[in-house]
């Protein structure tokens, strides 16, 4: 039951890295703060898992980073998305839906 | 120029190891101490503030080797490329020296290229083992203060490297709240 938990979280990991980041550049901290929130704080993930998954993204070519100033004038590394991650962002959210609303029929009718 | 900007910093920036180890452990290291910071704002003690934000965080020293781990794979695969350019190079300075003497010295100076290339790949690879650049600068981490600068009026107090267990700063916060005993 645990495993299925932490399976559908790292599925969903990349689709809500990219979602936090359509708004604009946001570091690790403020991504990691903004799932939070916009779940309303349902969705708490193990901090630290963000940043494999984002040097992942990085690697992907779908985010990339550059370093810039933080609110408190700290140097901190911005994550924005790039044209292609824009894309993938659509085809992740798209592919995201249809699985929920194949799985919302299920529970409908079993 | 975006895009150029965009290509250089990702073929320039996993090129310099050391520089890619110290901006991993700098963006893992911010992160905990932003957490912090909200925990102190929020009302905590400054050492409750930073056991909570290496809670939260999970395990830094795995988390750091997987970043470097995807940072290596990313690394490996431009050399890769880099390797490949370098034999092109060569077979092509090769084809040209045998193929007419008018294109001859385009060969010889392929050639000296290829063979300049493959000796600065060489160089590289004979780099002094990251490890030991990773361990100065883990020892300057957790030797330095940890989270709490600019939020003590005082200056923050140095931290042992290591405790008489051989643990660091962070392991012991860790060991400590998950064994129930708190942080001392």
């Amino acid at each position: 039951m645990a495993q299925s938990k932490q399976n559908l979280i790292q599925g969903t990991l990349a689709l809500l890295i990219l979602r936090s980041l359509a708004r604009g550049p946001l570091h690790g901290y403020e991504i990691a703060q903004r799932i939070q929130q916009s779940s309303e704080d349902v969705l708490k993930v193990e901090e630290g898992s963000l940043y494999p998954a984002l040097y992942r993204l990085e690697e992907q070519g779908w985010v990339e980073a550059e370093w810039g100033a933080s609110e408190n004038n700290r140097r901190a590394k911005y994550y924005k998305l790039t044209r292609a991650g824009r894309k993938q962002l659509a085809v992740e959210t798209s592919n995201w839906e249809r699985l929920s609303e194949a799985i919302a029929k299920v529970l409908q009718t079993a | 120029m975006t895009t150029i900007k965009s290509i250089l910093r990702r073929l320039g920036a996993p090129v310099r190891s050391e520089a890619a180890v110290r901006e991993i452990e700098d963006e893992l290291r911010f992160h905990v101490e932003m957490r912090a910071r909200d925990n102190i704002a929020a009302g905590m003690s400054p050492e409750d503030a930073v056991a909570d934000a290496m809670r939260r965080f999970g395990d830094f020293d795995r988390i750091r080797a997987v970043c470097e781990e995807i940072r290596k794979e990313r690394l490996a695969g431009i050399m890769k490329v880099i390797k490949g350019g370098a034999w092109l190079i060569l077979g092509c300075g090769l084809m040209l020296k045998m193929s007419s003497n008018t294109v001859g010295v385009v060969g010889d100076f392929l050639i000296l290229i290829a063979l300049l290339w493959r000796l600065l790949i060489h160089l590289r690879e004979m780099q002094p083992d990251r490890r030991r650049a990773t361990a100065a600068l883990r020892e300057r981490f957790y030797g330095g203060p940890l989270s709490l600068s600019g939020f003590t009026e005082d200056a923050p107090k140095p931290v042992p490297a290591y405790d008489k267990d051989g643990r660091t700063p962070v392991e012991r916060l860790i060991s400590d709240e998950s064994s129930g005993g708190g942080v001392k």
